[in-house]
């Protein structure tokens, strides 16, 4: 392993040079666009306002304690991790199975199951809202999150078209020699050819967890009570007359971005260290 | 297996437990769904309006949320599921129309509203089809001009009193340095707003033949629409306007780069907190009549569900947003400009905002009134007219001829 | 009948995600779907006009010309996604995957911006680029390059070009993450032994890494033209409901908005008499569009494969 980490890490060349100071300058840019919305949520309103590129007066924590003390910023928070959580781990799980189905059987009607999972993708949900509204309503699930976490955990089309090829792509031996020592489908599955796929679950729980973190349109049909809403949900209640509110506009997005890109940069280092490096054929 | 196991059971019990409690009483509990759009301006007055509904009423209690955008109502309208009260826009959009020709809010003839303290705009803005369908009015909002005090004084501008010395203003503010009048260009109302406050005071007469539905006069509408060009292309709303939008606008006056601003009375508090003074004044035509537009404030209005099982205690809370303690709740947090008589108006800058002569037509009203499905008129305006006159593509004369040439097209008239 | 299930074991991995997707992502398409079929505003009586709807939006010449506009610059912002963003996502994946130092932070620094909600976005924008008080201006001023000031957003002869750099700005991070996974999964051998026989960085990536991710591109190809089609946000942000001056920013999905639910604004405004009947028409029209492609694409690549 650490053999293999030094020869990837040397001899890149001059043209590899460029694109390394090229990737410097420009992560270095986004970072200082990230701190700036920093440093604006530690301003008062007036001052960004009437002095939007002059010295600030003074800088202080007041739009993140009135978040905190006034807004119940840690209720909005804990429900959007709550449903984070729940739906992450569902949409994991049966997006995974479903790929694995379609990628590792053969049989009648594969093509039209990969192009049947992508229609979601294709029609604009607040078209199909009405008829998900009754069913929750049915099911009295109104004001409650698991209607938020299971529409969520439903939306497996950019998953399953993602994870697909790879699951095709995993050595068709080590499958069947698993199954000839014994072992189960399901075991199979679980055992061996899900954590060999691991480094491409990772990046697709990554972005799938920005979507359900940043969804706004679901919890705000469904989720009608205060005590149950989303952080973004919280967000918009500044941003929608944004000149009025510019400052807890900046305070919220940024208390709403640090804990998940913290999580983000537990699970990146994971990621680049490689759960399970390579061994298998693309 | 196991695990997928116990993730089927835990599942299961947070829905229990989430669907578990709720027990029940005695009270009457009423759902109201506030502007979600708004919350952060209106939650401070909405709380206490709300606590003192219930210390009036024990029996009733409030469950007030800001659920109300146009998604969740048209959701909740699709799916019968409206809550007993919701905000709504009266006659500004035909929306409250539809929703009380198809039966679904509460007709409030029968429940004896008091309309004695309000105009014949704020009922009319309640009514359809001659019955009342929601609370009245007791707020106005207009768009207005805002200006900075201090560039004014050491300028030597004294706040303009008619349409000529407005435009001196204007002039020598351009000579001095400034953006005369920071406007948006980009967004679609961005643009339109200092349209907006120019129509009453520069073509009332066009815009009352149109809502007559006689013949038109277009020639006062041509020359505002020459005007409007004519202060776009000598810079007056600042260089590459039409690249800025509404935030970048207001960003230009707030840091005193701009001697004037055309916003609404509904922003008068973000102006009244900046470090330096703010004062504005109503749009004023040659002879120094000053213009509002009307406009209904919908912080106050809301219709009762039909379906509703307690429209007695609905009606009630209805009742209570227009008592005059409400609204004054109401004057003292957010700072509209009361259409009643008996408030007390919070503080000068409202007061000054009070200081119109005449509250004119509204341009985009007063076109959309005359549209059908074939015929949009204020569409055209809005979406062709203005952005090519502010581009200089047309002349005022060809913007009134694409605005008849729309409304032609519709069996409105 | 549990005997057969066994020899089918595909069945059990496919039930759970078929059963809740089809209840919750196909089941409402279909039910929407058929709404194109009414002429309704959303709240009075629907009435059915068969495909009357699709007709109009077909024969209707503003609405041709609005909607080839539309998908003009839908198309450009995914043409320009596959010729642009997409070579710069692989680098940037490649360069991480080598272990670059820094690696991490490209990595969170990059994707970053997917976490801030598009207002914001917009309004940090506008804090750095807007014409009065934006940063880079005051920069050009002090500079001495005060004559280049911009308001540099809003240009509107670029406007769908400023909408596709906005949106690639806050996007780029997704398709990186999605090819530092399939370059994870590539057999770490094949690459050692080209090292060892002299490769260099850059052939490496073209003769090992490309032809072993060429699904994924692929794929992430197929992805661009749906996001291009149905993003929205950033055009209604920037140009409001009607698109922009002269309709420069708009694209297919703001097209649709327009169309079911345009018509609410600051002033309230008119709802038309059939706004949902051809929102949805629209949305179907849109569909199809996106379909096709989708089931060219995969018939393409899958031929080869049974």
């Amino acid at each position: 392993m650490k053999k293999s980490r030094d020869m990837m890490s040397r001899h890149h060349g001059k043209s590899a040079g460029a694109v390394k100071a090229f990737l410097w300058i420009y992560s270095t840019a986004t970072f200082m666009i990230l701190v700036y919305m920093l440093y604006h949520s530690l301003r008062p309103r007036q001052d960004i306002l009437s002095n939007t590129f002059g010295k600030p007066e003074k800088l202080s924590l007041d739009n993140y304690v009135r978040l905190i003390a006034k807004d119940h910023f840690f209720r909005y928070f804990g429900n959007s991790v709550m449903i984070l959580a729940t739906s992450l781990a569902l949409l994991v799980f049966i997006s995974s199975i479903t790929a694995y189905g379609i990628a590792r059987y053969q049989f009648k009607g594969r093509k039209f199951f990969r192009i049947y999972f992508l229609i979601g993708l294709m029609f604009p949900v607040q078209l199909g809202i009405v008829p998900v509204f009754q069913i929750m309503k049915n099911l009295n699930l109104i004001n409650n999150p698991l209607s938020v976490i299971l529409v969520s955990a439903a939306n497996i089309s950019m998953p399953v078209f993602m994870l697909t090829d790879f699951f095709a792509g995993l050595p068709r031996e080590i499958y069947e020699a698993s199954i000839i020592d014994g072992a189960g489908e399901w075991t199979t599955f679980r055992k061996i050819m899900f954590p060999m796929a691991s480094p491409i679950v990772f990046s697709v729980c990554i972005t799938v967890s920005v979507q359900i973190w940043n969804q706004f349109f679901l919890p705000l049909i469904f989720l009608q009570k205060d005590a149950a809403k989303t952080l973004p949900l919280l967000v918009v209640k500044y941003t929608g007359k944004l000149i009025n509110t510019m400052d807890l506009a900046m305070a919220v997005s940024t208390l709403s971005t640090i804990p998940i890109l913290l999580l983000f940069i537990i699970f990146s280092q994971k990621i680049l260290d490689g759960v399970t490096a390579g061994g298998v054929k693309g | 297996m196991k695990k997928v196991f116990c993730l089927v059971i835990s599942v299961t019990m947070m829905l229990a437990m989430l669907t578990g409690c709720g027990a029940k009483k005695d009270t009457v509990t009423l759902t109201i769904w506030g502007d979600a759009d708004n919350q952060a301006i209106l939650e401070q007055a909405f709380t206490e309006i709300n606590e003192a509904f219930e210390k009036e009423h024990p029996d009733i209690k409030l469950d007030y949320q800001y659920s109300g955008t146009f998604d969740t109502i048209n959701v909740a309208v699709q799916s019968d599921s409206l809550p007993d009260l919701f905000w709504v826009q009266g006659n500004k959009s035909t929306k409250m129309a539809e929703l009380a020709r198809n039966g679904y809010i509460l007709n409030l003839d029968s429940y004896d509203m008091d309309s004695t303290r309000y105009s014949q705009a704020a009922i009319d803005y309640a009514t359809v089809d001659g019955s009342v369908y929601c609370s009245y009015p007791a707020f106005l909002d207009y768009a207005t001009i805002y200006y900075n005090k201090e560039i004014f004084d050491a300028l030597q501008i004294s706040k303009p009193s008619d349409f000529g010395e407005l435009v001196a203003a204007v002039e020598t503010l351009a000579q001095n340095g400034y953006t005369p009048i920071a406007l948006g260009g980009k967004g679609d109302f961005d643009r339109y707003w200092l349209i907006q406050v120019m129509a009453p005071a520069l073509c009332a007469d066009t815009m009352e033949q149109i809502s007559g539905h006689g013949d038109v006069d277009f020639t006062s509408m041509e020359k505002m629409f020459d005007t409007y060009r004519e202060w776009a292309e000598k810079g007056y709303m600042g260089k590459d306007f039409t690249s800025i939008d509404a935030v970048g606008a207001q960003l230009a006056f707030t840091n005193g780069e701009a001697g004037m601003i055309v916003d609404g009375t509904w922003n008068n508090q973000m102006y009244r907190e900046l470090n330096f003074e703010v004062g504005s004044f109503a749009f004023p035509d040659e002879n120094g009549t000053r213009y509002a537009q009307s406009g209904e404030s919908n912080y106050t209005t809301y219709a009762v569900a039909a379906k509703t099982e307690h429209p007695e205690e609905a009606v009630e809370y209805l009742r209570f947003l227009n008592s005059q303690q409400a609204e004054q709740i109401m004057e003292n947090y957010v700072g509209s400009i009361p259409s009643v008589k008996d408030l007390n108006i919070r503080d000068d800058s409202v007061k000054e905002h009070s200081e119109f002569d005449v509250v004119g037509a509204n341009i985009y009203h007063v076109l959309s009134g005359v549209a059908d499905e074939t015929g949009k008129p204020q569409d055209v305006f809005l979406g062709e007219v203005l952005p090519k006159l502010m581009m200089s593509e047309i002349t005022g004369k060809e913007a009134v001829a694409m605005i008849e040439e729309e409304m032609n097209k519709s069996s409105v008239r | 009948m549990i005997q057969r299930l066994r020899k089918k074991p595909y069945v059990w991995f496919l039930l759970p995600g078929f059963i809740l997707y089809t209840i919750f992502i196909i089941y409402p398409i279909f039910a929407a779907g058929q709404l194109s079929l009414y002429h309704w505003n959303g709240i009075g009586d629907k009435v059915f006009v068969g495909f009357q709807n699709y007709v109009d939006l077909f024969t209707n010449k503003d609405l041709m010309s609005q909607m080839m506009n539309a998908l003009k610059n839908s198309i450009t912002i995914f043409v320009l996604t596959v010729c642009i963003a997409m070579p710069v996502q692989i680098t940037m994946a490649y360069t991480i995957y080598s272990k670059a130092r820094g690696g991490n932070y490209f990595q969170v620094a990059v994707f970053s911006p997917q976490f801030i909600s598009t207002p914001v976005i917009v309004f940090i924008f506008t804090l750095i680029f807007d014409g009065n008080i934006g940063i880079v201006n005051k920069l050009l001023e002090m500079a001495g390059l005060g004559a280049f000031t911009r308001s540099w957003l809003g240009i509107p002869q670029y406007g769908i070009y400023i909408v596709w750099a906005m949106i690639t700005w806050a996007g780029i991070g997704v398709g990186m993450m999605y090819f530092i996974g399939a370059m994870k999964m590539i057999e770490r051998d094949s690459l050692e032994s080209a090292y060892m026989e002299g490769a260099g960085f850059w052939k490496r990536l073209w003769y090992i890494i490309l032809p072993q991710i060429k699904m994924t591109i692929l794929n992430l190809v197929l992805v661009s033209y749906i996001v291009s089609m149905t993003i929205f946000d950033y055009s209604y942000i920037l140009g409001g409901t009607s698109g922009g001056i002269n309709r420069n920013v708009d694209v297919m999905s703001l097209f649709f908005y327009r169309m079911a639910f345009g018509d609410t604004n600051p002033l309230g405004g008119n709802i038309s008499a059939n706004s949902m009947g051809m929102g949805t028409t629209v949305a179907c029209v849109l569909f199809l569009m996106i379909f096709v492609i989708a089931l060219i694409q995969l018939l393409l690549v899958y031929r080869k494969e049974d």
